[in-house]
């Protein structure tokens, strides 16, 4: 009991001691003594114990606190009496089948990782995971949660260990509300019954119910119950059935059903523009968006004085009916438009803020303008203006109809009235300590001189906050003032940061690792304790936690977040990934791929059907390294393929290193003229140099052998022989791209170079080149113009010529990728008896491509020419166009065409249709199956000038 | 500090709680220091008995949470505050107006147990909730021509007619100044309250019994 007269007898008294019971405190010494503020010698002021209790127990680290003094000869000695508090670390919930799955059930707990752990919220967290485990048909669970603490650290570990007993089944919903003539209908909607009731019912969970109740809401919309209310009221257990029956509410409301009148317009696009069916209510705000909305939808078809009003009518039976009156009017060309009185930005800047747009002749044959789009053009238009100082733009816009005196072409009039520009005349800084001031005052933007915006100082804002967050200052803030200058159109600005108090690490308390080795997860957290407590590396390390592909959560939180200590705990908690993944893939390719037997008579390729299997398996986290050691398989009767490859990604900590091995073998007839066998062993280490240069080392140890070989083995026997390669090889990728998946603009670049020689235990000797420069250039708005050249060159190191490279390790090429105006993998040289390609010693490739809109935002158009070919050697390079005779194939082939891109979130799905203008000619003999026939028989070829090509991606 | 700690905790015996936390608010505490200093600032300065039973240490703790909510929302929105050379006049004010002499007040001072310095802490602490309050409540509310009507008639008019039987009701025009401020003060009152109830309804709350036996 606080004496609360006696309190001043100690008031003024020398401190000679400040304890601490217990001794043991969860604040570092140094910061304890600062935190109390009173030291031995001073004289004792009750304010100032007050101060401290105040101070103690901000920190977040107390749960109670108490002074107690005792005289000491002639001072006082002061002791702080302290209870600790607890901080969530670890939330497991353990022993419930799927579903719901551990993440549902943690978050169900809606404890907070690193927050205190109090007692009403570990009754709450158990209630809550009680009735999500009923929710899921868990009637008789049992929730018993266990905490261990760890003293040192503050930290409390909450694991729920739940005892679910049976799920318990779905039965007969009880259905109340007038649906008696649906009932059957309503309960085989909710598709709750296994095999229509054969089998009896599902087991319940909390997403079939949900899913249930929804597909009721959707049979009864269809039925144009749109206002129906579907209420889950209960469940209600039988314990001896283990059943459940979802007791359920039904108002069905009145029947409304949608129809437009003037116009005709599809029950799905009504479904879409009208938001009764979205939000199952018919009041008169969503009709009168329904409304709106078509409106808009005609006017962007170029209905632009389209009108549509609304009714609704009583109908038989207790319906009404929704019937939107359209008047669509004229259908305008918006042909033209004009912007005037704008100075400080040229049109260009102004038209990309722009949705309108004038007619065009193939993508907006009616322009694309609303009043709702001007509207938003208008604004846009404004905000740039106004974050530039031009508070006071105005804008002023009109239509002229009869536009160039033809019916129904409008223009349109944009005039801009700038207005003055407001700058900066004075700035200042308050509230940056000196260490930061060289920093912050570069991050500001708003500086005298500078236009002056509310956006520019959020932006501003934004970034010093960044900055200051970033450097552990947690509860930094940025307000200013803005008072206009004695200089007309000038204002002067105010900045006032309160940096607060950094943050630093403490400690890392880590925990959930399993098998993983704890100095894997050390090394990718960039920061270490005593430095601030910066936002973007807490951010970055679990990032790179992730990438290490490992861990299938990797929670991160500050413990005790609002206390105000100085050091702070950091907490990562983990959730490894399952160690197995398997996946299993089938699929067919359809091309010019020959029929899978042997086959002279089109050595050009012919359209063959292969199926295809796969399957793979993958191991990762090995050891607790983070390393992944992987299977993949793939099986047609083209292919045959099999690679196990070991992953170690952010090789030694670094994330700029990935070292693979892998082990390879593969039998594939993916080019026409023989069977190639290969059984490969590689060690790759990457090394990503900058954010776009990337530089792959490669070591490779293979043996090829051919099989199935369609040319004339006697002829060049040294291709059927096994061959045992060994090359070394670098690639350098240069990758400058706004998006490598559909690029507009930017540059790409890569070289590979190798050497197999006999050093390596090569049986052959050859260098080899392969480099490939492509840019893109947007040349007007949407419209790209890209372009590509691949140069290649293989050089025999040994006697005996190019010819001496085994067949598999030489250039082929042609197919939707590289020369369009080729099959796949049919450029080049030949056999001179059966016609199959041979592969080249050298490869040039040029693709220009125009890449344009074609109808709306998702389906482009591209126009291209590729030349090229590949050659017999280096020397053999040629421009020439005209193939001298059948057996000359070192010539550059040319072909145009026309393509489709389709946009999709996974890239363009593309069409090319190419014309070959000068594809070769080459004869072959006919044969008798493998026999030539006798006398000899040359039948003349030409590859086919139309080709084909559907893939994926872009072509460069 | 470090060393502080090997030394053994003085021995419990004859030692004496001179503060500890009475309401925990948040992480913010009020100390029952604070509350028995309010009461003694109270008392003084209401002139009523000192009462320091539990029941009475409870009720100003009550309203000490609210200052505390409304501390909170000023430190959020960064609200001035003022020096405690604005309390000067208000103690000046009081010596003037309920003592006969310095001594008298001195006198005053040590019978509730307090000294100047707390008495300017409270003082300020006073000043600078009522402005924030003026600030953060007073803009939103304005007072209707109807409701300046409808208070003349129902309540200005008979209290005048029941405190002054004597004398003649001013007209609607004469008291509109009185009846503006009162209905302002009103709805400000009513608009703090609410927010209070709002305030206090979102935050954690813990008391300690011990604070109040």
């Amino acid at each position: 009991m606080l004496a609360h007269g006696a309190t001043g007898d100690f008031e003024g008294l020398p401190v000679v001691s400040v304890q601490f019971d217990p001794r043991d405190q969860p604040i570092p010494a140094a910061e304890l003594e600062s935190i109390v503020g009173i030291r031995p010698g001073g004289l004792l002021r009750l304010i100032e114990v007050r101060g401290a209790i105040e101070r103690l127990f901000a920190t977040g680290r107390y749960s109670n606190i108490s002074a107690d003094a005792t005289k000491d000869g002639s001072g006082v000695v002061v002791i702080f009496r302290t209870s600790g508090t607890w901080f969530v670390s670890r939330i497991s919930v353990d022993g419930v089948p799927e579903p719901p799955n551990a993440g549902q059930l943690v978050n169900a707990t809606k404890l907070i990782l690193g927050a205190e752990l109090r007692t009403e919220d570990l009754r709450a967290a158990s209630e809550s995971l009680q009735k999500k485990l009923e929710a899921n048909g868990y009637f008789e669970s049992r929730v018993d949660p266990r905490i261990t603490y760890d003293a040192r650290t503050e930290q409390a570990f909450v694991d729920f260990r739940i005892d679910p007993g049976p799920r318990a089944r779905m039965s007969v919903p009880a259905l109340s509300g007038a649906v008696e003539e649906h009932k059957s209908r309503v309960i085989n909607a909710t598709r709750w019954k296994r095999f229509g009731g054969f089998l009896g019912w599902k087991p319940v969970s909390e997403a079939r119910i949900s899913q249930g109740l929804d597909r009721i809401r959707r049979y009864l919309a269809r039925k144009d119950y749109l206002q129906s209310k579907i209420t889950l009221e209960n469940l209600q257990y039988f314990p001896t059935e283990q059943a459940v029956q979802p007791q359920i509410s039904i108002d069905l409301g009145p029947r409304i059903s949608v129809r437009t009148e003037g116009a005709k317009v599809s029950t799905s696009r009504l479904r879409q523009l009208v938001p009764v069916f979205q939000e199952q209510s018919a009041d008169r705000d969503l009709v009168v968006e329904g409304m709106r909305n078509l409106t808009e939808y005609f006017r962007a078809y170029g209905y632009f004085d389209a009108t549509v009003d609304f009714a609704t009518e009583a109908g038989p039976g207790g319906t009404n009916a929704i019937v939107y009156t359209i008047n669509r009017g004229d259908r305008f060309k918006l042909a033209g438009l004009s912007i005037q009185g704008n100075n400080y930005f040229n049109r260009q800047t102004i038209r990309e803020r722009m949705l309108t747009t004038p007619a065009t002749r193939i993508r907006y044959r009616q322009g694309r303008f609303s009043d709702s789009i001007l509207r938003s053009d208008l604004d846009a238009i404004r905000e740039l203006y106004v974050s530039n100082g031009f508070q006071e733009v105005r804008f002023t816009s009109g239509i002229d109809k009869n536009y160039k005196n033809k019916n129904n072409w409008l223009f349109l009039r944009i005039e801009i009235e700038e207005g003055p520009q407001t700058t900066v005349h004075k700035q200042e800084v308050s509230g940056v300590s000196i260490e930061h001031q060289e920093h912050v005052q570069a991050l500001i933007g708003s500086t005298p001189g500078q236009p002056y915006s509310e956006s520019g100082l959020a932006n501003d804002r934004d970034t010093i906050l960044d900055y200051y967050y970033n450097n552990g200052y947690l509860n930094a803030s940025f307000d200013w003032q803005v008072t206009p200058s004695a200089q007309p159109n000038q204002v002067d600005l105010r900045i006032l940061v309160n940096e607060g108090r950094p943050q630093f690490v403490r400690d890392f308390l880590i925990g959930g690792l399993e098998t993983s080795d704890l100095e894997m997860v050390l090394r990718r957290i960039r920061l270490q304790p005593g430095e601030p407590l910066s936002q973007a590396r807490i951010v970055e390390s679990q990032r790179r936690l992730y990438d290490l592909g490992v861990f299938a959560r990797v929670d991160v939180a500050v413990q005790n977040p609002d206390g105000l200590e100085t050091g702070k705990y950091l907490i990562y908690q983990f959730e490894e990934a399952r160690k197995y993944s398997l996946n299993l893939g089938f699929g067919a390719e359809i091309a010019r791929i020959g029929s899978g037997t042997p086959n002279f008579d089109a050595p050009a390729g012919e359209p063959g059907f292969s199926p295809r299997a796969s399957f793979g398996i993958s191991r990762s986290n090995l050891a607790g390294t983070g390393h992944t050691l992987s299977l993949q398989s793939r099986l047609s009767n083209i292919q045959q393929r099999a690679l196990v490859s070991y992953l170690a990604p952010q090789f030694k900590g670094r994330d700029d290193f990935t070292l693979i091995f892998s082990a390879l073998y593969d039998s594939s007839r993916d080019v026409r003229t023989f069977q190639a066998n290969r059984l490969e062993g590689s060690v790759q280490l990457g090394q990503r140099l900058t954010r776009a240069v990337t530089v792959q080392n490669r070591f490779a140890y293979r043996r090829n052998t051919i099989s199935g070989l369609r040319i004339e083995d006697s002829l060049i026997p040294v291709f059927t022989r096994p061959g045992r390669v060994g090359i070394i090889s670098t690639t350098l990728i240069q990758d400058h791209r706004d998006n490598p998946i559909d690029s507009r603009r930017g540059y790409y670049n890569t070289i590979d170079l190798g050497l197999a020689s006999k050093a390596f235990a090569s049986q052959t000797d050859y260098g080899r080149v392969l480099a490939r420069n492509s840019s893109y250039h947007r040349v007007w708005r949407d419209v790209t113009f890209a372009r590509s050249v691949a140069v290649g060159w293989l050089s025999n190191l040994r006697d005996g010529g190019p010819q001496a490279i085994p067949l598999p390790e030489r250039f082929f090429s042609g197919g939707a990728s590289t020369h369009r105006g080729f099959p796949d993998n049919q450029a080049g040289p030949r056999d001179l008896r059966t016609g199959f390609p041979l592969g080249g010693s050298a490869l040039v490739t040029n693709n220009l491509e125009l890449r344009f809109p074609l109808l709306g935002d998702s389906v482009g158009g591209v126009l291209f020419h590729d030349a090229g070919n590949v050659y017999s050697g280096l020397k053999e390079i040629s421009v020439r166009v005209k193939q001298r005779n059948v057996a000359d194939f070192d010539y550059m082939v040319h072909a145009v065409g026309l393509g489709i891109r389709y946009r999709t979130p996974v890239g363009p799905v593309r069409v090319d249709f190419a014309y070959g203008i000068n594809p070769p000619r080459f004869e072959f003999e006919r044969r008798d199956g493998f026999v030539p026939v006798v006398p000899q028989v040359l039948v003349s070829q030409r590859i086919n000038p139309f080709q084909f090509h559907f893939s994926l991606g872009q072509t460069f | 500090m470090r060393l502080l700690a090997l030394i053994p905790i003085a021995a419990a015996a004859g030692a004496e709680t001179i503060d500890r936390i009475a309401v925990a608010l948040g992480n913010r505490v009020i100390t029952q220091g604070a509350v028995v200093e309010q009461v003694r600032v109270a008392g003084f300065l209401n002139r009523t008995p000192l009462a320091l039973d539990p029941a009475s240490m409870r009720r100003m703790a009550e309203r000490m949470i609210e200052q505390q909510l409304l501390r909170r929302e000023m430190e959020s929105s960064r609200f001035p505050t003022p020096s405690e050379d604005e309390a000067k006049p208000m103690i000046e004010k009081i010596k003037r107006d309920q003592y006969p002499s310095e001594a008298d007040y001195r006198a005053e001072l040590a019978k509730y147990g307090i000294g100047e310095e707390a008495l300017v802490r409270n003082l300020v602490a006073q000043l600078v909730t009522l402005r924030f309050v003026e600030l953060r409540f007073r803009p939103s509310n304005t007072v209707t021509e109807g409701e300046i009507e409808i208070y003349y008639r129902d309540t200005y008019t008979p209290r005048w007619e029941k405190t002054r039987p004597n004398s003649e009701v001013p007209v609607i025009e004469d008291a509109r100044d009185e009846i503006e401020q009162i209905l302002l003060q009103e709805k400000i009152d009513q608009a703090m309250s609410e927010w209070l109830k709002a305030a206090r309804g979102s935050a954690r709350v813990r008391y300690f019994d011990e604070a109040f036996r």
